[in-house]
């Protein structure tokens, strides 16, 4: 990259993804936090833009708490979160059409209500299923390349692969596939799940990563506002890193100073 | 008239009136939005006043909730 391409690209380095550009490449749940006043503070504090969010059938005792509320004027990414199959995916997300009036849509078909790794077979079917009905797909998926690779040629406009399980704060269980994923896949990638510190999220981030998704590292966090705001500032650093374009690696030493004294 | 007997998010319930907006009034949210479901179809909003609920309806009232 020329210095003139770089200087442009950091100074406007929006993150396109299907029709909507998004000047954050950190994307935040909204679920788990303590209090309703802490999630819309820690919300705002990590800066994302766009804000995942599922939906639920309405019962009176959740009168009290209305999410949306607690968002604010953010973009929404609903999720098809707690389905087992790509009928249930698809009939989730046409619900969440209807109610948030957005064709965007996290596509996440779980194992079962224990396991809660994707269900790929079903995710792929889903895929083909939204795709028809004009959904612009972001699908939370497996690190299988294969895989990741039909739902790019479906027309997903975001890949997301799980670090490591749903809310465990492993990190990543395997980082070699996520590298052959951003080698291979062109499509916006994005590590969705299993993320814990936002060293993690830099590393990706250093990889090519285009974005990532956190909800459990911060709301379970002993201070969810404070660590929004380290999670902001870890995948800035490592958007940055990957632009700046790290050093070579070496096996033995190279100095920065002379290795002779007075010489 | 007489009580219809509906199923609405998964409870039996004993309705008095088969206009839909009017059974909304009495189990939806007022504060938020909702989406309404029935026999799996979606009804949009601009439909509720003219829709009329048959026995046995299974009606779904779907919110936002939080989630990752």
């Amino acid at each position: 990259m020329t210095k003139s391409k770089l200087s442009q690209q950091l100074a406007v380095d929006n993150l396109k993804i299907g029709s909507h550009v998004y000047s954050s490449r950190l994307i935040v749940g909204t679920g788990k936090y303590p209090s309703e006043d802490i999630a819309s503070k820690a919300i705002n504090s990590s800066g994302a833009e766009l804000v995942t969010l599922a939906i639920k059938r309405f019962s009176q005792q959740d009168a009290i708490s209305n999410i949306l509320e607690v968002i604010g004027d953010k973009k929404l990414l609903p999720n098809t979160a707690g389905t087992l199959n790509a009928k249930e995916a698809l009939r989730s997300a046409q619900l969440s059409r209807e109610l948030f009036k957005t064709n965007l849509i996290k596509l996440e078909i779980i194992t079962s209500s224990e396991n809660l790794d994707p269900n790929m077979a079903e995710t792929i079917k889903a895929a083909e299923m939204m795709v028809k009905d004009n959904f612009e797909i972001y699908v939370y998926c497996d690190r299988d390349l294969n895989n990741c690779l039909k739902l790019e040629d479906l027309g997903c406009v975001a890949i997301m692969p799980l670090g490591s399980s749903i809310g465990s704060g492993r990190g990543f269980d395997d980082l070699d596939d996520l590298i052959l994923l951003r080698n291979k896949i062109e499509q916006i990638l994005i590590v969705d799940a299993g993320i814990g510190v936002p060293s993690e999220a830099a590393r990706v981030m250093e990889l090519g990563y285009d974005a990532v998704l956190v909800n459990s590292a911060i709301a379970y966090a002993k201070e969810p506002i404070l660590m929004a705001s380290a999670f902001k500032n870890g995948v800035k650093s490592g958007r940055k890193t990957f632009l700046a374009g790290r050093m070579s690696r070496s096996i033995s030493s190279i100095a920065s100073s002379p290795t002779k004294f007075l010489k | 008239m007489s009580s219809i007997k509906i199923q609405l998010n998964g409870t039996i319930e004993q309705i008095e009136s088969t206009n839909l907006e009017i059974i909304l009034n009495t189990f939806a949210p007022k504060d938020r939005p909702f989406a309404v479901e029935i026999n799996g179809e979606i009804v949009p909003s601009a439909k509720f006043s003219d829709y009329s609920i048959q026995e046995n309806d299974k009606i779904e009232i779907i919110s936002a909730v939080g989630g990752g």
